[in-house]
């Protein structure tokens, strides 16, 4: 996806449903949808998928919400998100790419009709999606995305049980607009499955419970090339409808409230700052939580800055009070406005309080204000420095004097030095699948993960600057060690020759004299980048008949300020495929992949991901045993050489 | 009551044994006090009855005797006070009161000024600490650090004279700082052992903010270390601080270069950043200096300083004030650039990047030296040259050293004294040179040296001998010791010529180190070390400063060296169409133009409400407390230094103003301050005092201009200001202004005062009564001139009371 050109809407399978809530978009933002795609559009300053073809792709910016009629709009499901940096894999049933997407700090998500987070959202669900273009104009800027549920929920329609053939794996079923009384389309199938859950009046019942006339709300799995897949969820009658959604908002608010409102900077003066609070469409979620009662005009509140994830620093101590003066309306013809502006006067002016200054606001009684920044352990940048990972870490570009790959764009890459170890972060970080090794040892090949490009590369001698970290559960805060090393795998030193081909490496590149990335001062296998950082992934659920695993990906616990052991927030979900070529090591043997578990907790290796394949798992250690004997093994083949090296040497 | 006028007359006849000025003195006893204490007091304290043990028939007129004195004092006190007479009893007028208090008052003035000034056949006047440092200076060529914490104690000071003899005390534990600081200045002047190696000492940001110091390491890999820098913020602390206090290890003692690279980001209509490099050990302030100059383009600034081996305590700051609010800036996130802050950190800058705060971003401190800028040094060549390195060029080197020493001849037994010291120390083992250190250093601590010594114990002499005529002329003008030409027109009889004394005072008067008369006296006479003493409160001043309180000050010395320099008329003291001012003070005045630190001449106009010392922020403020300004006070400092009128002590147990009820309109202070005037016993002096301070109501604690006074307790608005008064004998003034022509129509009162002043400084005694005709002469004579500053000086000089012991 990373570099397409913009495109237009592609609907290959307009199902009556589809058709339903694209007129539903259309006509809750899109008033003039009929309108010819050709046709300039007065109110859409750039184009989208139905107005101002002629005008360049619209591209959000600080401190601007993107204005209606701007988006391209497609269905897709989510293969892995983070929720930590809110990035993640897409694949759009549009084109069928694998889209790796990051959300600007205004995007919204709905889930059950309800404001929600990236991790409320179940992987492997059909979900409507808005995209924008990045800085390279490619659309990977999710604005927006809701679930099936959300969008017939938000328009009050349903599906009308017509009839059930769960022997059959199906229902018969028809949408339909309470209230109306009538049948908006003719009766169509909704596909079931073993795994389909039923919800009614706060429990779970079984689809031979279903009854003609049952008002039903659904998720479904992800489209195949026959259709849409089964349904994942159903839930039954309004009282459940209302259920689920008041469920979702309870649990948004409790995220709120932990994280603090997020809004923008809109303007600043000497003392005072103008600031919008975010919210998706569902702003009953930001409303009951910007209360009088919760913040009465007149008073403080707490406002502390974040990063452009949404993460806040050290939210307990770095932020500052703020006297709310009052309360405006901002405009909500664009998306991620909650239509809440605000007029403070902080007690200090802070660096963030500028315009496009991303930040959070708190009652003092969140939690985050009310002791050290713990509910967020994992997730928030500060934590009174604990570091539980670089995987969480968000690295200042202005500490480097040369390009990296999360700044400075406008400065020359680091530029390699004969015999000097390239310093951290000064690589330029790439994915790829090894698909061959020179006979020297000294070099190879590998497949770029999505573009597909094969890139032959050399191994530096000086190596690169491998960060480990010192993780003693008993003993914080984390630290990390330093050591020099070129190829590294299972967590140990190795060669080119240990690595299977067609294990998926992550390459820290540099360039050559012809400023091509070819130069590795260090590479390692998935297994490798796991122990670094003591990251894990324990089985959420097993779905082997589809040949996955839905992952969720954590750290592991850890001592907190109060010199208590706390269990870090999860980082993120992934889907993993997984087929018979797949091994499974536990304790010192192979095991079947029958043999997994919900709770395994996994380390990992994979084969490279092209536009349209996410790979699949080459190799699963179930349990620490497992992964320690693996990296012994490594470590022993490793010694194993340089003693034969060492032993050779004088004969040399 | 029955008078008793034999009694009295007695009185007088003892009054008559103690008080030169007797006639006019018991004429008003006679005519103010017989009659009162005959009316009011003899009932309970006479041959009859002696209440409290006090008869006041018989007692002497002795106002310098302890006992006699105390007795006269209590009179005094109760006077004032109004215990006396008891309620019971009839009460005097105030008039009659006022009049019997003052009288006492100037009597016991007098008997102290009588006590001070009692002279003895020889005299001992001991050098004060800018004197000793001075005269050091032009002895050896070293500086020696008399002010900070390690060096000698604050002078002891009479009226704001630090230099009076009876005043300046002498403890044994002085001796050892004497000897302390003659070994040290003088292993700095004849420094023993080859020349010591220039090395420089370098201080970058990470090691100033400790929590910096352990990423130098990845910044210097990722080739990045050069580009972090180091913000120093004002925090609420007034000052912003490097970080942590730095220790600096000199390793030997002499003058340094200190090198800063840094970049100081001055926002419009405010304080530019201001650096200061701080000893804190004893505390001291080593250089300061405000710097403007952008992120992109950083200066680098040089001073010398002076300092010795050893560890010193060193903060680098940023020493303009600080807000009200405590700061955010943090020592985890590294500063790069202005554009790379931390969202949570403090903001530095607006959106179109302009400094929202003055502040400093360092690049480096560098300490450089010793600067050996020759060697030998040049009082190594001075006192031991090529000679013989035995007992007679030790003779030779204490013969030499010891007349320029002591100011005058030295005894060949005295010289002889120190030479058996050398030989004796290099009988015991020791080379040449430490021995003669040692002779140097007693002679460094001799009271000839620490001590102006007038007279001799062999005869009794009213008038100073040449030598000791140089050094009152030079210790007044230069407040060091006679150059060569002084100490050769003494040593020729030459300098008691008239004509040759004129010319002297114009040759050192125009002199740089006539700089030192023009810094002390001022310092003195106006009491200018009172600037400052009770700290502006930081909530109530934020933007007062040590900065401040130095441009203040400065205004003043500077005023009255541009006074001296132009050999202009007394008058200007008392207002003037010019000050002196830097562009700290112009900001603090709202005077818009001036630029700089140095201090400069500047044209006042009507609307900058300034002119004359009266109105100088550091006159102003010297008689404020910490939280405001105290119209008393201000009378009373203006009718001693200015009038050169004492004021009698304020009565013991007087309570405090009372506070406003909260839900009173809010009082000035002059309004609460009238309650002086209805209380009769108050009154009487306060009618004199108060209207002088009342005069500089437009002037808040810290000298700005104001029209309403700022009153926090009770409600309401501010009360508008009223500088309108009376002065005693009955003129009255609208405001400052008009007050002042009062002054310059008083000019012959002034300049009289200022006569008496600038002698008590010259001659470091209190005058006198049998001064006073000579004074009168003085002033007079120098009207004939309008009573410029330099003429004025130059009769003081040549007549018979400044060469009178």
């Amino acid at each position: 996806m990373r570099g397409a050109p913009a495109r237009t809407l592609h609907c290959p399978h307009l199902s009556p449903l589809r058709l339903a809530v694209l007129l539903w978009w259309l006509g809750m933002v899109a008033p003039c949808a009929a309108e010819s795609a050709a046709t300039a559009d007065a109110r859409s300053p750039a184009r989208g998928d139905i107005a101002t073809a002629s005008t360049p792709p619209y591209r959000p910016k600080a401190g601007e919400f993107p204005p209606f009629h701007t988006e391209h709009r497609t269905e897709g499901t989510l293969l892995a998100v983070d929720y930590v940096h809110r990035t993640g894999v897409l694949r759009d049933d549009g084109t069928g790419d694998l889209v790796d997407f990051s959300m600007p700090p205004f995007a919204g998500v709905r889930y059950l009709n309800a404001q929600a987070d990236l991790r409320d959202i179940p992987l492997g669900i059909n979900l409507s999606v808005f995209l924008h273009p990045d800085d390279s104009g490619a659309f990977t800027q999710v604005t927006w995305l809701c679930d099936d549920f959300t969008s017939m929920a938000a328009r009050n329609a349903t599906y009308h049980l017509d009839g059930s053939k769960v022997g059959e794996g199906m229902l018969i079923a028809s949408l339909q607009y309470p209230g109306r009384h009538e049948i908006a389309s003719g009766s169509q199938k909704l596909l079931v499955d073993a795994r389909t859950r039923v919800w009614k009046d706060g429990k779970q019942i079984t689809l031979g419970e279903l009854v003609v006339g049952d008002a039903l709300l659904v998720n479904r799995g992800a489209r195949t090339a026959a259709g849409m897949g089964p349904c994942v969820d159903i839930w039954v009658g309004a009282d459940t409808h209302q259920r689920a959604t008041a469920g979702q908002r309870a649990r948004q608010r409790d995220s709120l409230k932990l994280r603090g409102l997020p809004g923008w900077v809109d303007s600043d003066d000497d003392t005072h700052i103008v600031i919008t609070l975010f919210s998706s469409e569902d702003r009953s979620v930001v409303q009951s939580l910007f209360t009088d009662k919760e913040f009465p005009v007149g008073k403080d509140l707490y406002v502390a800055t974040t990063n452009r994830e949404l993460r806040t620093y050290d939210a307990n101590v770095d932020g500052v009070r703020a006297q709310l003066l009052r309360i405006e309306s901002a405009p909500l013809d664009c998306y991620g406005s909650s239509g809440i502006r605000l007029v403070l006067k902080p007690n200090e002016m802070l660096e963030g309080f500028r315009p496009g200054g991303l930040l959070r606001i708190f009652n003092a009684e969140w939690p985050v204000k009310k002791g050290p920044a713990d509910p967020l352990f994992g997730e928030a940048l500060g934590n009174y420095h604990l570091v539980h990972s670089p995987e969480i870490l968000d690295p200042l570009a202005h500490e480097f004097p040369f390009r990296t790959d999360f700044g400075n764009e406008q400065m020359p890459w680091y530029q390699l030095q004969t015999g000097v170890t390239p310093p951290p972060f000064s690589e330029h970080l790439v994915l790829g699948e090894l698909v061959k090794v020179d006979a020297n040892g000294h070099g190879g090949q590998f497949r770029s993960d999505r573009s597909g490009d094969l890139v032959d590369f050399n191994l530096l001698p000086q190596g690169g600057i491998l960060q480990r970290v010192a993780y003693n559960r008993v003993a914080s805060p984390v630290r990390i060690t330093e050591s020099v090393s070129s190829v590294l795998y299972l967590d140990a030193d190795a060669t080119l020759a240990d690595i299977p081909l067609g294990t998926r490496c992550r390459f820290q590149l540099y360039q050559d004299g012809m400023h091509a990335f070819t130069q590795v001062g260090l590479m390692m296998d998935e297994f490798t980048r796991l122990a670094l950082n003591h990251v894990l992934y324990r089985i959420e659920d097993l779905r082997l008949d589809a040949g996955r695993l839905h992952i969720v990906r954590h750290l592991p616990q850890v001592k907190n300020y109060h010199e208590d052991i706390a269990t870090p927030l999860d980082l993120g979900r992934a889907e993993l495929d997984v087929d018979a070529r797949t091994r499974v090591w536990k304790g010192a043997k192979q095991i079947g992949l029958a043999d997994l578990a919900i709770g395994d907790e996994l380390l990992i290796n994979l084969s490279g991901q092209s536009r349209h394949d996410p790979g699949r798992c080459t190799d699963l250690w179930v349990g620490e045993e497992a992964q320690k004997l693996a990296t012994a093994a490594q470590m022993r083949k490793n010694d194993a050489r340089l003693k034969a090296a060492k032993k050779a040497a004088p004969a040399n | 009551m029955i008078p008793r006028p034999r009694t009295i007359h007695l009185a007088a006849m003892l009054h008559i044994a103690v008080c030169a000025c007797c006639a006019a003195e018991s004429a008003d006893f006679e005519k103010t006090v017989t009659p009162f204490f005959a009316e009011n007091c003899l009932k309970c304290h006479d041959a009859r009855k002696q209440k409290g043990d006090l008869r006041l028939d018989t007692l002497p007129l002795d106002f310098i005797g302890e006992k006699n004195a105390g007795h006269w004092t209590d009179i005094l006190d109760r006077l004032t006070s109004g215990d006396m007479p008891p309620e019971k009893e009839s009460r005097p007028k105030p008039r009659e009161t006022a009049a019997v208090v003052e009288w006492i008052a100037t009597q016991l003035a007098e008997a102290e000024s009588a006590r001070h000034a009692t002279s003895e056949r020889v005299s001992f006047r001991k050098l004060t600490r800018d004197e000793y440092v001075n005269t050091i200076h032009d002895l050896l060529g070293v500086t020696y650090d008399a002010f900070s914490t390690m060096g000698m104690g604050e002078d002891p000071n009479w009226l704001g004279f630090e230099r009076i003899g009876s005043v300046l005390s002498f403890a044994p534990a002085h001796i050892e700082k004497y000897l302390s600081a003659a070994q040290q200045v003088l292993n700095e002047a004849l420094p023993p052992g080859p020349k010591p190696p220039c090395k420089l000492i370098h201080w970058d940001p990470f090691g100033m903010r400790e929590a910096w110091g352990g990423m130098k390491k990845d910044f210097e890999r990722q080739g990045n270390a050069a580009a972090v820098r180091l913000p120093i913020i004002p925090s609420s602390n007034a000052v912003g601080v490097v970080g942590k206090r730095l220790n600096l290890l000199i390793p030997s003692t002499g003058v340094y270069l200190l090198r800063v690279k840094l970049s100081g980001l001055h926002p419009a209509q405010r304080l530019p950043p201001r650096l200061r490099i701080y000893e804190a050990d004893i505390d001291s302030i080593l250089a300061e200096q405000d710097v403007d100059a952008p992120e992109d383009r950083p200066v680098t600034l040089e001073f010398r300083v002076h300092l010795t081996a050893g560890n010193h305590d060193i903060d680098v700051m940023n020493a303009v004030p600080g807000l009200a609010k405590p700061i955010q800036d943090s020592n985890h996130a590294v500063f790069t650039s202005l554009h790379a802050r931390m969202p949570w950190q403090q903001k530095l800058t607006d959106d179109a990047d302009q400094p929202l705060r003055p502040f400093l971003i360092l690049d480096f401190v560098e300490w450089e030296g010793p600067l050996c800028e020759s060697w030998p040094t040049p009082a190594q060549r001075e006192i031991f040259g090529n000679g013989t390195r035995d007992a007679a060029q030790a003779h030779d080197i204490i013969a030499r050293f010891a007349t320029r020493a002591f100011r005058q001849p030295v005894a060949i037994e005295e010289i002889e004294r120190y030479t058996q010291l050398v030989e004796a120390e290099m009988k015991a083992g020791k080379a040449f040179e430490p021995a003669v250190k040692t002779a140097l250093a007693a002679i460094l601590c001799a009271p000839n040296f620490l001590y102006l010594v007038e007279g001799s114990p062999a005869k009794a002499t009213t008038t100073l001998n040449d030598y000791e005529l140089a050094a009152r002329l030079s210790y007044f003008l230069w407040s060091t010791q006679p150059d060569d030409a002084l100490r050769t027109l003494a040593g020729a009889g030459r300098l008691h010529d008239e004509a040759t004394l004129r010319s002297e005072v114009r040759r050192m008067l125009a002199d740089p180190r006539a700089a030192a008369f023009a810094e002390a006296f001022p310092r003195q006479w106006l009491q200018l070390r009172r600037v400052g003493m009770f700290a502006p409160d930081k909530a109530l001043y934020p933007d007062y400063d040590d900065y401040l309180q130095k441009s203040m000050i400065a205004e003043t010395t500077s005023f009255f060296h541009e006074v001296l320099a132009k050999n202009l008329s007394l008058r200007n003291f008392l207002d003037s169409d010019w000050t002196m001012l830097n562009q700290r003070l112009a900001l603090h005045y709202g005077i818009a133009g001036v630029t700089g630190e140095a201090m400069q001449r500047v044209s006042l106009k009507p609307e900058d409400h300034r002119g004359g010392l009266m109105t100088q922020a550091a006159v102003l403020g010297l008689t404020s407390d910490g939280t405001r300004h105290r119209p008393v006070h201000r009378g009373k400092w203006l009718s001693e230094s200015i009038l050169g009128r004492p004021v009698p002590p304020p009565p013991a147990n007087v309570p405090a103003i009372k506070a406003a009820q909260a839900a009173a309109p809010k009082t000035s202070l002059r309004d609460k301050l009238a309650a002086h005037l209805e209380n009769a016993s108050c009154a009487a002096c306060h009618r004199k005092i108060d209207p002088l301070g009342l005069a500089f109501e437009n002037y808040d604690a810290i000298g700005r201009w104001r029209t309403e006074e700022t009153v926090r307790d009770g409600s309401g608005a501010n009360p508008k200001v009223d500088a309108s008064g009376e002065l005693s004998d009955g003129r009255r003034f609208a405001d400052v202004n008009a007050f002042k022509k009062l002054m310059l129509d008083d000019t012959d009162k002034f300049a009289a005062a200022f006569t008496e002043k600038l002698a008590t400084f010259a001659m470091r005694r209190v005058m006198t009564f049998s001064d006073r005709a000579e004074l009168q002469r003085i002033a007079a004579t120098s009207k004939a001139d309008d009573y410029r500053l330099s003429t004025l000086i130059e009769i003081f000089v040549t007549s018979a009371l400044f060469q009178r012991r």
